[in-house]
């Protein structure tokens, strides 16, 4: 997160979208847009 | 103290056999009233499809959480699967638990004949095991602090 890069365990939507497919945090807000965030829910035996 | 009806553990136990030996996951949502109570199963894609791992797909993790805003609900328990190991939080469930109000249920199923289930509550990295009751339904069952003491559960 310090070098301004999108954490990979935090989700973040625009329009219902991931940012992942969209151009990361670089992806366009519309006018009228939503942003959701939500954090990864993610985990595992190792 | 998790109490969760059989039919939730028996669909989750179900969903963890049915995935292994990559790992399962999902969530039940129940009211958000603090009353803690489960009472809708939603099995999840592991998008990471690993005996080792798992992630909620992110699209569908945005549309079952959109749904549960939609009706009042949230995560009461998030679940996955241990498929080789014991079922207690690993360093990476600990440092990605995110839901401090969520109990994390833990299905071993490194055993083919008896699963193991177990419920923590994971919070700043801290890790508390929780007794779990499982009971036929709600109505009799211990949900929370009241004055009144609450008849015996039905075993």
């Amino acid at each position: 997160m310090t070098d301004g890069s999108l954490h990979r365990f935090v989700n973040v939507y625009v329009n219902d979208e991931d940012v992942r497919f969209a151009g990361g945090l670089d992806a366009q807000v519309p006018d009228g847009g939503t942003v959701t965030i939500l954090p990864a829910v993610a985990g595992g035996a190792r | 103290m998790l109490v969760i009806r059989a039919d939730l553990v028996e669909q989750m136990v179900a969903h963890a056999r049915r995935d292994h030996p990559d790992e399962a996951c999902g969530i039940l949502a129940g009211p958000d009233d603090g009353s803690g109570r489960p009472e809708r199963f939603v099995a999840m894609e592991n998008a990471e499809r690993s005996p080792t791992f798992y992630r909620f797909d992110s699209m569908e993790q945005l549309r079952v959480y959109q749904e549960m805003d939609r009706n009042d609900e949230v995560p009461v328990v998030v679940y996955h699967s241990h498929t080789a190991t014991e079922p207690y939080p690993s360093r990476t469930d600990i440092s990605l638990a995110s839901e401090p109000f969520a109990h994390y249920v833990l299905i071993g199923t490194r055993d083919p004949e008896q699963h193991e289930l177990r419920s923590y509550r994971i919070v700043d990295g801290d890790v508390a095991e929780e007794e779990v009751q499982v009971v036929e339904n709600y109505m009799f069952a211990h949900t929370g602090s009241d004055d009144v003491p609450d008849p015996a559960p039905r075993a």
